[in-house]
This record gives C-alpha cells, sequence and structure tokens, in this order.
C-alpha cells in the first residue's frame, strides 16, 4: 500500500466519512484512519434525527438554517438512509401555547416550513402522541440512519480512490519542522506498525479530537456532554415527535427502522469516561418519565437497550449542561491559530451538518493546496440512492420480497446480495431480516472485521433478540466464510454477547431481563462460552 | 377494529417454543411459521404494511403456537389480525359456501337426503372440486333432516317443568347435522335436574365467517348472538352453555380479540358443556346414575386445539374419566388438521391430511372403541381418516345414564 | 376442581414432583403457562460444576438448596431422578460421583451429570475416544456450526472431515428462510425413507472415520432413529446439541409429560396461576388466567425463574407474583452486572424457604406451600452448572415431604 497521500483523516465518524468523500470527489488523494469501526462514536449515538431545524430555530437561527439545507440535501443525495416520516412539535397543558407562537415565526423566517395543526389532526396523523396535547406544529423532520449515511460515505470515498484503514490506531503525529507531516500507527488486530505520510492531516476524532490535538501540542478546549437514550422495541410512534418548548431534557422521540428511540439527557463527563458510556438509572429514569409525555405508550413498551454518547462540544463558556453551546460548526486551521503547519482539526457541528462541515474542511485544504475544485458531495448521489425516495419505498419491498428489509438497508446496492439459491436467502436474523447473502455481502463488500462491525452494517442482532438467536449463527456463517479462524469467530461471538448486555443491563428488567436470563443461558450455559470447566 | 397485537408481541423472548407445535409448519415447507407470520412480522408490519405476506393465510388458526408459549404472546391472535387488517384477497363462492354454515345449513336440512346423497356421490364431489375448489376426497358431513332448533320446539314444555335452567348455545353443527349431540345434551341436563332453552336467537358463531374473510358478516352476526346472551345471561341470570369447543371459543375469545367486540359483562357466562357439568358434579349437589351394566369401553380422547387454547381439556377428561364402564386413553395432544373449513379447500387437502397423520396412527394404535372429542369438524376429520366412530364426550355420558 | 396436590409450573422440577407425587397414587395437576425451558436444554443435566460434584455440595453455604437437603440426600434423590427419567424412557449417561463433559454447539466442551444417551461426551472434556471423526450435517442448515466444531476436535488432535448431507425433504425446508429449524430436520428424519438414505449416506461418507457425528436432530417423535442409524451404517453415530429449539429437550419434556399423564396426572396447558385463597394458614386453592380454581391439599411452586415466569423483574424490585412469597437475597435495585459472563445477582434471587422447601410468606412458612427448582434463591444455575439437578433434587425432596406429610 502506498504510504504518502495528499490529506489523512482520522477519524471514521459522519464527518471523517464525508471528508474522505468530499476529498476523493475532488481528485485529493486521501487516508482514513479509524481506530475502531466507522461510525463507532458520536456518530452511532445519537437519534438519528433527520433534524429539520426546527428544534434550533428560536435559539439558534444560524443552525437552524444549516439543518433545513441539509436536511434537504440529504433526503437527495442519502435516500436509502433517509425516512421521511414528517416530525410534529406538541404543546402538552403544561408547556401552553406562547412559545409555538415564537416557534413558528422562528421557523418560517429559517426558511423551515411549519404548520400549527389541530391536536385533533396531530392524533390522526400520530397516534401514538400525547393525547392531552393542546396544539401542533407539522415540520419536516425524518429519521437518517447514521451507520448506513457513514457506510455510504466510505464505499463512495473508495470508489473515487480514497483508501480506509480501520481498527488502526494513531500512535503518534510526526511533526517535522514545526508541521504535521505524517502519523505512526498501529493495526489493532495484527499489533503491525506503520507511518503514513500527508501534506494535510485532519483531525475528525469528535470528542477524542483533544487528545489527537494535544500530540501536536495543541489545545482544544472541549467539552464532553453525555447524551443517554433508550431503544424501544418497536415503531411505536411514524412520525418524529418533539416537544414544542425551550429545548430540553428526552424530549424528541424518534421512529428509526423497526424501532423507537428517546432521547437525550445531557450531562458534562469526565474525559476519562468518553470511551466507556453507560446509562445510569437516573437517566432512564427521566428517559421515560419525559418520554412519556410524548408518547403515553412508552410507559408500557419493551425496552431493547440503552446507549451514550458524547457530544464533541467545542467550549465557549462553563456552562455545565453544554446545552447553551452552539452546535455550530468549528473548523481550526493550526497554522494561523497555532502556528503548526499542516494541521486543521473539524468539530463541533452534529450529524446534520457533516457534508457542510466536511466541504468546509476540504475547502480549507483546496485552498492550503492550491487546488481549485468545487464542492460537488451536495449533489452527487451516495451509493445506494440511485431508485427511491419517500413512498417508493412502500412499493419498492414488496417487489424486493425477502429482500425487503434489506432494500431499507442497502438502498439500490440490495442488487449486490446474492439471493440467487435458498441458502444466500436463509435468514441469519430473524428479527431483522439479514440473510446469509447480505452477511456476506457485508463481510465481503463493506469492510466488516467482527461481528459488531457486521451489526452496523446490516442490523444483525439489533431486534427484539438482541442476539440471542442471530449472533451464533452469523459467527458460524463468517467462520465458514473463511473470513476469520473459528478461535477468533467465537472470542469474537463472546464480545459481541458482551457489548449487547451492556445495553440490555442499563434497562434489564421485565422481558429485557427475561431476554437476557435466556441470553446468559444460551451462551453461558449451553455454550459454555466462558469455559467454566474446571481445571485439574 | 381493535388490534390484537398491541405490545403483546413484544413478550416474545424469540424463544422458539412456538415452532415446535405449530401443526402448519411441520407439514407445509412455505409456511413461515408462528414466530415468524407472528411477533417477528407484525414488528415489520408496523413500520411498513407491504412487508405483509399472502402465506399468513395459511395458518389455520388452531392457537397452538400461543398454548405452547410460555411468554403468553397471542401470536394466532396477531396473524389473524394481520390477514384481516393487510390482506387484499378477496373471498369467493367456495368461501361463501363454507362459511356461511347456517344459511348452507338451513337450506340443506331441508332437501337432507338428497343433499347427502348427492354430495355422497364421487362424480357430484368432482363437480364440488371444479366448481369451488373443494377436494373430491373431503367427505361432507351429512345433513339432518330436520333441525335441533325444530326437535326443541316440540321440548318446550317439558324443559320449563325444570326450576333450574340453562341456555343452550347449539351451533349449527347440532342444528343442522347432529341433533341427537342437542338430545343428548338436553338428556344430561335433564338428569341433572336442569331445564334446557335456546337462545333468542342464535346465528353461526362466525368462525367459518372469520376465517374466510367476511369479518363484516361476522361482527353482524356476533352482535345479534351477543344480544341473545346478554338476554339469557344478565335478564335471565342463565348459564349459556356449548357443546362444541369452538363455537365456546369463539364467543368466548375470539369476538373481543379478532372481531373487536366487547363482551366482557357475559363472558364468564359463557360455558362449555364438559366444564359446566363436571364443576355441578364437584359442587356436592349433584349426581348423574350410570347404568351398571352398560358394556365396558375403551376411549380414547383427541383435545381439540381451541379447547386447548380454552385450557379446558382437563374438564373434558376428568368427566369421561367418571363414567364407571369408560376405559380412559388421552392420546397426546395435537391437531387433527381440519381446523374447521380449512382441511375442505382442494389447495389445504394435502396438509389438513398430513398434519393429521400422526393423529390418526396414534388413534388407530390406541385400540380404542370409540374417539371422544369436543369438536365437531375434528370428528369429521378423524372418522374420515381413521376407522373409529367419534362421539362427543356428552354423547357418552348420555349413553351411560341409567 | 380438586386435586391432591396442585403444582404451578411445567417443567422439570414441576414433571419430576408431579410424576413421584402422582406415583404415590396421588391425584396431581400441573399448572403450566406454557412450555417449558427444556426447549433450551443442553442435552445434558448439571449437578454441580466441580470434577466430583456431590463431594463439593458438602461446602456450600447453608443457604444453598443442597446444603439444606445434605449431601447425602442430594446423592439419593440424584439417583432416584436418574430412575425416573428411566422409567419415562429417557435413557441417560453419567453419574453423579463424578462429572464428564458434553460437547458444546460451538465446539467446546461443558461438564456435566447426566447426558442424555448419544451424545458426543469426553470424561475430561480434554480429550476423546476416537481418533477420526466424520461430520454430517443438513446443507443449508444455520442452527449447526460446523466449523467451530471442526476446529474444536482439530485442536484436540483428531482427524476430522466435515460434509454436508443433502436428503429432498430437508433440502425443501431450506426454501423457507426460516423454518428449517432443528424440529423441522429433526421431523423429517422420524420418517423411515429418510433414515435409510441418511444411513446410506453415513456409511458411503465416513468409511475411514472411528465415528460419525451429526446435529442432535435425530428424529422428533421417535428416540430410536440415532440407534437405527448406527445399526444400518454399521458405524459409531453421536450427536452435537444445538441451540433452540432443542430437539432433545423436546422429546425430554415430552416423555415427561406422557409418564405423568399416565400415572393419572393432568397438565392444565396455558394457564397462568394468578390468585390463591387461604385459610388458617394455608393455601386452600389457586386461581388460574383462565378463570380456573384448583383446590388441594398441597400446593407446589415449581414456577421456574424470570423466563419462566416464576420470578418477575419490575423497575423497583423482584417479585414471586402469585403468593407474593419472600424474594431473597435483596439486591437493591442492582439485578445485572454490565458483563454477562460474570455472575449476574438476579440469577441467584428466588423465594426464601425453610429447610424443608416450605415458601416463606411474610417470614412464615406456609404449611402446606413447597417450591421446588429454578424459583428458588440461594444458586447461580449458569456459573454452578446446577440448573437441572436443583430442579430435579428439590422436586423428590418436596416430593417425599409431601408424600410422607399428609
Amino acid at each position: 500500500m502506498n504510504r504518502e497521500f495528499d490529506v489523512i483523516i482520522i477519524g471514521g465518524g459522519a464527518t471523517g466519512a464525508g471528508v474522505a468523500r468530499d476529498c476523493a470527489l475532488r481528485g485529493i488523494k486521501a487516508l482514513l484512519i479509524e481506530r475502531h469501526d466507522i461510525a463507532t462514536g458520536a456518530t452511532g449515538r445519537n437519534h438519528g434525527l433527520l433534524h429539520s431545524g426546527a428544534r434550533y430555530a428560536v435559539n439558534d437561527r444560524e443552525s437552524a438554517e444549516e439543518c433545513i439545507r441539509e436536511n434537504m440535501i440529504l433526503r437527495r443525495i442519502a435516500s436509502h438512509c433517509v425516512e421521511d416520516t414528517g416530525g410534529i412539535f406538541i404543546s402538552l397543558p403544561e408547556d401552553g401555547l406562547d412559545f409555538q407562537k415564537k416557534f413558528i415565526e422562528s421557523c418560517l423566517a429559517a426558511g423551515i416550513s411549519a404548520e400549527a395543526i389541530d391536536p385533533k389532526q396531530a392524533i390522526l396523523l400520530e397516534p401514538s402522541v400525547n393525547p392531552a396535547l393542546i396544539g401542533a406544529v407539522k415540520v419536516p423532520d425524518g429519521s437518517v440512519d447514521p451507520f448506513r449515511l457513514t457506510a455510504a460515505n466510505i464505499m463512495d470515498a473508495r470508489l473515487h480512490g480514497a483508501q480506509v484503514l480501520t481498527y488502526t490506531r494513531v500512535d503518534e503525529l510526526i511533526i517535522e519542522s514545526g508541521r504535521v507531516v505524517g502519523v505512526k500507527v498501529t493495526d489493532t488486530i495484527s499489533g503491525e506498525k506503520g507511518e503514513y505520510r500527508a501534506q494535510i492531516t485532519v483531525n475528525a476524532c469528535g470528542i477524542w479530537g483533544r487528545d489527537l490535538a494535544a500530540k501536536a501540542g495543541v489545545t482544544i478546549n472541549m467539552l464532553p456532554a453525555k447524551g443517554a437514550l433508550l431503544v424501544f422495541g418497536h415503531r411505536v410512534n411514524n412520525v418524529v415527535i418533539n416537544r414544542c418548548r425551550k429545548p430540553a431534557d428526552a424530549d424528541i422521540l424518534v421512529p428509526g427502522d423497526n424501532i423507537t428511540v428517546i432521547g437525550t439527557t445531557s450531562s458534562k463527563v469526565p474525559f476519562d469516561q468518553c470511551d466507556d458510556m453507560y446509562v445510569t438509572r437516573e437517566e432512564v429514569d427521566l428517559l421515560l418519565r419525559e418520554g412519556s409525555m410524548l408518547a403515553p405508550a412508552l410507559n408500557h413498551t419493551r425496552i431493547l437497550r440503552a446507549y451514550a454518547g458524547v457530544r464533541p462540544l467545542v467550549a465557549s463558556d462553563d456552562d455545565p449542561s453544554g446545552r447553551s453551546v452552539s452546535r455550530g460548526i468549528v473548523v481550526l486551521d493550526h497554522a494561523t491559530r497555532d502556528g503548526v503547519e499542516g494541521f486543521v482539526t473539524i468539530t463541533g457541528g452534529k450529524l446534520m451538518t457533516y457534508r457542510l462541515m466536511a466541504e468546509w474542511t476540504v475547502d480549507l485544504i483546496c485552498k492550503k493546496l492550491g487546488i481549485d475544485k468545487k464542492c460537488t458531495t451536495a449533489e452527487a448521489l451516495l451509493p445506494g440512492s440511485s431508485i427511491t425516495t419517500g413512498d417508493c419505498k412502500r412499493t419498492a419491498i414488496s417487489s424486493y420480497g425477502s429482500k425487503g428489509s434489506a432494500f431499507y438497508r442497502h438502498g439500490d446496492k440490495v442488487d449486490n446480495i446474492d439471493s440467487s439459491t435458498a441458502a444466500k436467502r436463509a435468514l441469519v436474523c430473524e428479527c431483522e431480516q439479514v440473510s446469509v447473502g447480505e452477511v456476506e455481502y457485508a463481510v465481503n463488500e463493506l469492510n466488516v472485521n467482527n461481528l459488531v462491525d457486521l451489526r452496523r452494517r446490516t442490523r444483525v442482532g439489533m431486534g427484539t433478540c438482541q442476539g440471542s438467536l442471530c449472533s451464533c449463527r452469523a459467527a458460524a456463517v463468517m467462520a465458514s466464510a473463511g473470513k476469520i479462524c473459528s478461535e477468533r469467530a467465537k472470542a469474537d461471538l463472546k464480545s459481541f454477547i458482551t457489548e449487547r448486555w451492556k445495553g440490555m443491563s442499563a434497562v434489564a428488567w421485565g422481558d429485557t431481563l427475561r431476554e437476557g436470563e435466556m441470553l446468559s443461558w444460551l451462551y453461558d450455559g449451553v455454550c459454555n462460552l466462558s469455559n467454566k470447566n474446571q481445571q485439574e | 377494529m381493535k388490534q390484537y397485537s398491541e405490545n403483546n408481541f413484544e413478550q416474545c423472548t424469540k424463544c422458539t417454543v412456538c415452532t415446535v407445535y405449530c401443526p402448519v409448519a411441520a407439514v407445509n415447507p412455505l409456511y413461515p411459521g408462528p414466530k415468524h407470520s407472528g411477533p417477528d412480522g407484525e414488528r415489520l408490519r408496523m413500520k411498513n404494511p407491504a412487508f405483509y405476506d399472502q402465506s399468513l393465510a395459511m395458518c389455520l388458526n388452531c392457537k397452538r403456537c400461543e398454548v405452547a408459549c410460555p411468554s403468553d404472546v397471542r401470536i394466532g391472535d396477531i396473524i389473524q389480525s394481520a390477514r384481516i387488517k393487510y390482506s387484499n384477497k378477496k373471498p369467493g363462492l367456495r368461501e361463501f359456501t363454507l362459511a356461511n354454515t347456517d344459511l348452507v345449513g338451513s337450506m340443506a336440512t331441508l332437501v337432507a337426503p338428497v343433499v347427502n346423497a348427492t354430495l355422497g356421490l364421487k362424480p357430484v364431489r368432482h363437480i364440488v372440486e371444479g366448481v369451488m375448489n373443494i377436494d373430491h376426497r373431503r367427505i361432507f358431513p351429512k345433513y339432518a333432516f330436520g333441525t335441533f332448533e325444530g326437535w326443541m320446539r316440540g321440548q318446550r314444555k317439558a324443559q320449563a317443568q325444570y326450576s333450574k335452567q340453562v341456555a343452550y348455545f347449539h351451533g349449527c353443527y347440532v342444528n343442522y347435522n347432529n341433533p341427537p349431540l342437542g338430545q343428548a345434551f338436553v338428556k344430561v341436563m335433564n338428569a341433572l335436574g336442569y331445564g334446557v332453552q335456546l337462545l333468542d336467537k342464535e346465528k353461526c358463531c362466525g368462525v367459518a365467517l372469520i376465517s374466510n374473510g367476511f369479518v363484516e358478516k361476522a361482527k353482524k352476526q356476533a352482535k345479534i348472538n351477543l344480544n341473545s346472551i346478554r338476554k339469557a345471561a344478565l335478564e335471565k341470570s342463565l348459564p349459556v352453555v356449548a357443546t362444541s369447543s369452538t363455537c365456546t371459543f369463539t364467543l368466548r375469545d375470539e369476538y373481543d380479540h379478532l372481531l373487536g367486540l366487547d363482551n366482557h359483562d357475559v363472558r364468564e357466562s359463557i360455558d362449555l358443556a364438559t366444564k359446566f357439568i363436571y364443576n355441578l358434579l364437584c359442587d356436592g349437589n349433584h349426581t348423574l346414575k350410570f347404568n351398571p351394566d352398560a358394556p365396558r369401553i375403551r376411549v380414547a380422547y383427541h383435545s381439540p386445539c381451541h379447547l386447548e387454547r380454552m385450557g379446558w381439556t382437563p374438564y373434558s377428561i376428568e368427566l369421561l374419566k367418571l363414567i364407571p364402564n369408560v376405559e380412559f386413553v388421552k392420546l397426546d395432544s395435537q391437531c387433527c388438521g381440519i381446523a374447521g373449513t380449512y382441511g375442505f379447500k382442494k389447495e389445504n387437502y394435502e396438509t389438513s391430511q398430513a398434519i393429521g397423520a400422526p393423529l390418526f396412527a396414534a388413534i388407530e394404535a390406541s385400540e380404542c372403541d370409540y374417539v371422544a372429542t369436543d369438536c365437531e369438524t375434528c370428528k369429521w376429520q378423524i372418522e374420515m381418516s381413521t376407522t373409529k366412530k367419534v362421539l362427543h364426550p356428552i354423547e357418552l355420558l348420555a349413553m351411560f345414564l341409567s | 376442581m380438586r386435586y391432591d396436590t396442585v403444582i404451578i409450573g411445567g417443567g422439570l422440577s414441576a414433571l419430576m414432583c408431579g410424576i413421584e407425587v402422582a406415583r404415590a397414587g396421588k391425584r396431581v395437576a400441573l399448572v403450566a403457562t406454557g412450555n417449558s425451558s427444556l426447549h433450551f436444554s443442553s442435552c445434558s443435566f448439571g449437578l454441580y460444576n466441580a470434577p466430583e460434584p456431590l463431594k463439593a455440595i458438602e461446602t456450600l453455604p447453608t443457604v444453598h438448596p443442597y446444603a439444606r437437603m445434605g449431601a447425602e440426600q442430594v446423592a439419593a434423590y440424584a439417583s432416584r431422578a436418574t430412575e425416573i427419567l428411566n422409567i419415562a424412557g429417557i435413557a441417560t449417561v453419567g453419574s453423579a460421583e463424578k462429572n464428564h463433559y458434553i460437547a458444546t454447539p460451538v465446539g467446546g466442551w461443558r461438564e456435566c451429570w447426566l447426558s442424555i444417551e448419544g451424545m458426543l461426551t469426553s470424561q475430561t472434556g480434554k480429550d476423546v475416544d476416537f481418533k477420526s471423526a466424520t461430520i454430517l450435517y443438513p446443507e443449508g442448515f444455520l442452527d449447526f456450526y460446523t466449523q467451530f466444531i471442526l476446529d474444536g476436535l482439530t485442536e484436540m488432535g483428531i482427524t476430522v472431515k466435515a460434509q454436508a448431507f443433502a436428503l429432498p425433504e430437508i433440502v425443501v425446508r431450506r426454501n423457507n428462510p426460516t423454518e428449517m429449524r432443528t424440529v423441522t430436520v429433526a421431523r423429517a428424519l422420524d420418517k423411515e425413507e429418510n433414515i435409510r438414505a441418511l444411513a446410506t449416506i453415513i456409511s458411503r461418507e465416513s468409511s475411514e472415520s472411528d465415528v460419525v457425528l451429526l446435529p442432535a436432530v435425530l428424529g422428533l417423535n421417535s428416540t430410536d432413529v440415532q440407534s437405527r442409524l448406527a445399526h444400518m451404517a454399521n458405524r459409531d453415530v453421536r450427536a452435537i446439541p444445538t441451540l433452540i429449539p432443542s430437539v432433545e429437550g423436546v422429546k425430554v419434556e415430552r416423555a415427561l409429560n406422557r409418564a405423568l399423564e399416565s400415572m393419572g396426572g393432568v397438565i392444565f396447558m396455558a394457564h397462568t396461576a394468578v390468585d390463591y385463597t387461604m385459610e388458617q394458614g394455608e393455601i386452600k386453592s389457586i386461581t388460574t388466567s383462565k378463570g380456573v380454581t384448583l383446590t388441594a391439599d398441597n400446593f407446589v411452586l415449581a414456577s421456574g425463574s424470570f423466563i419462566g415466569g416464576g420470578l418477575v423483574a419490575q423497575r423497583d424490585c423482584l417479585c414471586e407474583p402469585v403468593f407474593g412469597a419472600d424474594v431473597v437475597p435483596n439486591v437493591g435495585n442492582q439485578y445485572t452486572t454490565r458483563n454477562i459472563f460474570e455472575p449476574q445477582p438476579f440469577m441467584g434471587v428466588g423465594v426464601a424457604t425453610d429447610n424443608n422447601f416450605r415458601v416463606l410468606v411474610g417470614g412464615k412458612a406456609v404449611e402446606n406451600l413447597y417450591a421446588c427448582g429454578a424459583v428458588l434463591s440461594g444458586y447461580n444455575p449458569v456459573k454452578e452448572g446446577c440448573g437441572a439437578g436443583v430442579a430435579m433434587t428439590t422436586a423428590l425432596k418436596v416430593a417425599d415431604e409431601i408424600i410422607n406429610n399428609r
């Protein structure tokens, strides 16, 4: 592999993937390095909300305008990652209707369509909504799958010549005469060490970007704000439900794929917790309490799991909640800011604006490299998005038969999934309908190294049973595809089950605890994965 | 329409126990099985109704999945509700004929000998297959000449003399095909000191209408039945008793779960004959005198699916065990394959018979003199497919009374 | 309805207890929500994970169900359990004196006391009594992890080859994306022509191997498929456990059901106990979800753990839903640990009893209410490998109490 590039991007979240794609489309030779798998940080740990921008309209006009522009762009370029659910902002009796008026005005001023509807109409539109509502506003919210979005960006970047290394840790930045000229890395699977060089290195590490910057002797003041979310067992709502008030905790309920997500909380956490987030009992209580104000059905809906992400906010003041911080995009040219050449940090922002963040970053790169190429990422469709938008999904999935679910996941790339034989059509994951063919496609084409990667590409193990039925099948299919050896497949199976349980553990009561008990019986008991055999 | 899923499907832990007991999946490789058609599928259909799959029509609504489920998921209800909600397949002439058991029955009983003779003829059965898609190998239940209701009209005075009364939901089968079962019920009830009266107005319970896609008509009939039952149960404080396990199940559970009709006020008043009688015999105030000289016979009991779902099989079993000269054998609980009108359809014939095969073999191996069961369609299926005659436990009880 | 003994539950413990009480001539009824956890069976029964389980039992803490009985009684009940399994037609191998090892579905080993006859087992978990093996598995079958098993045996120095086989009746099952399950394959192998065909394949494919290994899906309604295959093909045929549904577990449950019914026992299937009445400190009757009231002299709570519904995990407490029995130990709201492969606090939770397994309600033992099996507290079935052992021995202990005391 070539070790010289124009640009090295560190961080495989949506932003890093977007930068890699933008570079590749402008003919810039790019290498993306990610220490885990793609979309493992904040990208994969949020609502999956395709913001209309309405949430920010009152307090942060700039963010709101960015959101609605990117919203419209994503619907077009990433149609297979997006679902046009629509959204409503509801006012409950305790909220009053004062905020609603200001809200609609601000939305319209930011270019976001916002239409007040009658509470009865709102209930018709979304039957699960709290029937006590006194007002509702319709906005163009939707849902977006961050895993698919990131994977599609990566795929397009590679199609256009970018290289991608996952499971590769950056040990140090190579600094020569005050200039960052490359990185020293370790392959975390093989342990192999290596060096890559480029004219510009991009720090797209989210909250972990502070540590990377420190390697270049640069200080970035970041505020890690933890956001916890709960995943419910099925689609409680088909329309995004928001609370029409000043943004607060747990006031967005998003239907995504076969589930519904409520979030988020916001609390300051120390940096050393960013790598191992877990959701506390208090957070679960808060999410449930506030969530059931949006849709009372949440009180008796099974919670599959809880998870948390860390917002990479750049601290502008010392607000402990991190809420009044603008979600604004921060591009730092460390040459002008800190006197370190060849090093750029992209941070702040949000999933919604990943593309714009990438555009600004690559604009800066072009300027620095003296390249005169315009950004085309707002027009060029992402791989998988060439067929459908909106309603087409309804009819298309029936024509794809058993590949219907895969169509949701891979868009037009579903045709690359082998379904020519019964063996390939057989389902590995029954909850989410993932076939043997789809697993093999993901393993061969989508840079899958282990079961958890496979889950991010296909939803294996993300359904009701959280892997109790499918993870062993998936591990065996991966082992027999010759991709990994049995030994590793089994170790992998164990870490997959561990990862699934981690999310279940925070909400382990009722049916979720029963599911957990079965998981434990099957994998610790019947399969003896923890290998309890007495050593004589 | 009450959508029976609500959140019940989420209790599913994906333990796969239901897949072991689905009689259709056992014999038909095309059926996606209860887990996938039920709770798994429901979750997908909530996202997009296009995930509805016509293969759900293969479910014969036996509810054995629900009996097996350790998590109390109403798998069968979820599947049937999905059919009602999403299927756009329109029922045809055959469905109409099979479903409208009382309409067709009332016409047939007028000319029973002719209908029986012609439906018994091979050429006619081939024509029925050609026109109606009803399998020619299927033997139709014979129609009686004169209905049970007609017979009961002559009984009115005699029955009124009993101080205690029950209202009898006889069902289409007793009315048109097997009045002697109704008569046996009257005989047993009289022996217990109860008079038997009919409901004000009884329509077919609607089980066949529901399974053949005539939901609106089923609802209409159900409302008439519920009105009559209310009159009997609430105004006259009478227990409403049925001999047919499927009618009982439909009145008690399917009205609510599938048709969305609230029957809670009368549900507990609707009882099954064997349960009602067994409970009477247990209360210390009622006894039945059996004929000590009756011949000793061996009876193999088959538990019908819907009786299993109601959970009342032990009542029929314990009642039969009470008959001194009956040597009781319990057959392994499994579906006989007929599932009401399901097995009549040409496309289901093979499946239907394959499902029943292990039961038929067990019956032949049991060396019984009679098979006993509480369901009329099980009776048709077993009589058609084995060498044994099938009796209702109530008929056996009546047979052995002194 | 009236019975002598009413047992809430329908799993291994309930059936064992029911059979033993019915054997003593009592009228017994079981109340079962659905089919049991035997459907997740490992094709084996564990007594306790230790090379010599009966010795290890002597040192257990006093709250452990085994400690309540004492090692001697446990040994006696363990041997009676084996006998009852045998009466029901379930042939097992193994001894309570010394554990042996059964193959896991993923090519490893786990300790056990008894294994179903015909399974792949090892005396040490480190070696086997053959040098070469042929693994045969149905083509397209996803619930058998051939590669894991092959690699596991190879690591032990065994010469192994794996070969898919295709029988038309099994192949056709794969046309269905979900329903090629252990049970559908097993059902096909109930049929004479398929047994013959498989026997032919076995003798053709395994001529150079000491043993033939097949997934444990050999017949659902018949129990002699494996021995017939061995006989017809003239080979040493052994079976390897699968994940769910466990065909051997289904067969065990059915055999025990039949044994119970043949002794006059009755099973109220699809009933959940929801209420009870008490008179003078004793349970008089229970009522089920189907509106049936069952009166009896003695009641047994054999309702299982959380998955069986014997225990319920609410947001704020773990409880026993029928009688509101005392649930111990108090784990606060920390039911779980974050690593699933570490001991889970909820696993050790169950109802409190006295040393005769009479259930404590409000700190007081109810005279005629006993508990056995997974609903009990004081042990971790997964970590100690003692789920089946506790289920069966406590069931027989409770049966003895009922038979002898009344």
